[in-house]
């Protein structure tokens, strides 16, 4: 052993320094080009995330402040977020004057109260039978006109005999979402489609004041944002 | 008498063989700490100089001036959400106004209707005039409402009577719509 030593004594150095060289590039060198790429992922992530905001921001800074108001003072009418009975009255008495039928006595039906029925895609309805004396025409006219008026309906029955009429007319509702909204939300511009719905809307008739949803102003926070609906 | 001395001692060669060897260790061994070293900064340093701070930086930066807009961003959200669900009720609900529409537009000005019932699935409708002619082309229009215009289907002329008091004739029409 000893006289190996002495033989190879003078090839410990270099040898040790190449090992000591294999063990940097493994143990420094590698995990650090491992962080470079990972890096990179994140750069590009952080990137598309920056790019996401400045479109948001710049989205929100082309939006007139008059427009977007007058938007949602006319969609929200249009789709209240509760049972608006004065609103369905007001819409039944304006559509009754407009088109010279007579209405007698209705009925409303109020439906499943639960909140369950408020959630998802489902639209909940406050039916309304309405009783109605006028010509033939006039009574169609009524209908037709009921589903050009705010509040959004859909009339699922009409009964005409004689002079007389009854219809069944649901008017739609549903809550507001929660407004807890995140300002990393991504927010894209409107849709050709959303924006002709917009202009339809805007040209059926409209009789009750408007009512603006309170709206939040403060940012959510971070644990908000996992929140349900507050409704 | 030798004629030839070998004057290199094989110990010399073994030596000098080995101190050439010693000579490319030390030159591997330099060559490996030297280039590990500047791989090891090189990258050190690259990976310092990526810009991840300052594009978190902006991000903050722009989250900020987002922040100041937060109201617009609610009411946008709203706008959004109302007119997704005002189209998907548009798009859902039935159309019983415009089939009433065009099934009165194609009563004669002869006939007078005095019963129409509609709702999603079927309408009944019965319908009366003094005369048989235009009558008859109120049915060929209610064919038509099936065949061409897509609106009915099962068409049953279910009574075609006559009042002989009031010279009147009536006739009661059920249908499925489509």
């Amino acid at each position: 052993m000893r006289v190996l030593y002495k033989h190879y004594k003078e090839f410990l150095l270099p040898v040790g320094v190449i090992l000591i060289s294999f063990l940097v590039i493994f143990y420094v060198v590698f995990p650090q080009i491992q962080q470079y790429f990972s890096s990179q992922d994140l750069i590009k992530l952080e990137q598309q995330k920056l790019d996401s905001l400045r479109n948001n921001y710049n989205l929100l800074t082309s939006l007139d402040n008059a427009t977007i108001t007058s938007d949602l003072g006319i969609l929200s009418p249009a789709l209240p977020a509760q049972k608006d009975f004065a609103g369905i009255i007001d819409a039944i008495a304006y559509v009754s004057a407009k088109t010279g039928v007579s209405v007698g006595n209705f009925e409303f039906s109020l439906g499943n109260l639960s909140a369950t029925n408020f959630g998802g895609t489902a639209y909940p309805s406050t039916q309304i039978n309405v009783n109605v004396k006028g010509s033939t025409k006039d009574i169609a006219a009524f209908a037709d006109e009921m589903v050009k008026t705010m509040p959004i309906a859909e009339v699922s029955m009409i009964n005409i005999s004689g002079n007389n009429g009854s219809l069944t007319i649901a008017f739609y509702y549903k809550p507001y979402p929660a407004q807890n909204i995140s300002d990393t939300m991504q927010v894209v511009p409107l849709s050709p489609g959303q924006l002709a719905t917009i202009k339809k809307v805007s040209g059926w008739n409209s009789v009750g004041p408007v009512g603006l949803p309170i709206l939040s102003t403060a940012p959510a926070t971070s644990s908000a944002e996992s929140l349900g609906s507050p409704f | 008498m030798e004629s030839s001395i070998n004057l290199v001692s094989p110990k010399n060669a073994q030596l000098e063989k080995e101190q050439s060897r010693l000579r490319i260790a030390r030159i591997l061994a330099l060559v490996a700490m030297f280039s590990v070293v500047a791989v090891a900064i090189l990258v050190f340093v690259i990976n310092l100089t990526l810009p991840i701070n300052s594009i978190k930086q902006q991000e903050s930066a722009t989250l900020s001036n987002i922040a100041a807009l937060h109201g617009k961003l609610v009411q946008y959200y709203l706008i959004e959400d109302r007119v997704n669900h005002i189209s998907n009720i548009i798009a859902q609900r039935g159309q019983l106004p415009s089939t009433v529409d065009t099934l009165l537009a194609i009563v004669p000005g002869e006939l007078s209707v005095n019963l129409l019932q509609i709702d999603a699935q079927h309408v009944s409708f019965d319908v009366s005039g003094a005369s048989l002619v235009p009558m008859n082309k109120f049915i060929d229009d209610i064919t038509l409402l099936g065949t061409q215009k897509n609106i009915l289907k099962n068409v049953v002329i279910q009574q075609l009577s006559l009042d002989v008091k009031d010279s009147k004739y009536t006739i009661s029409v059920q249908a499925d719509l489509k």
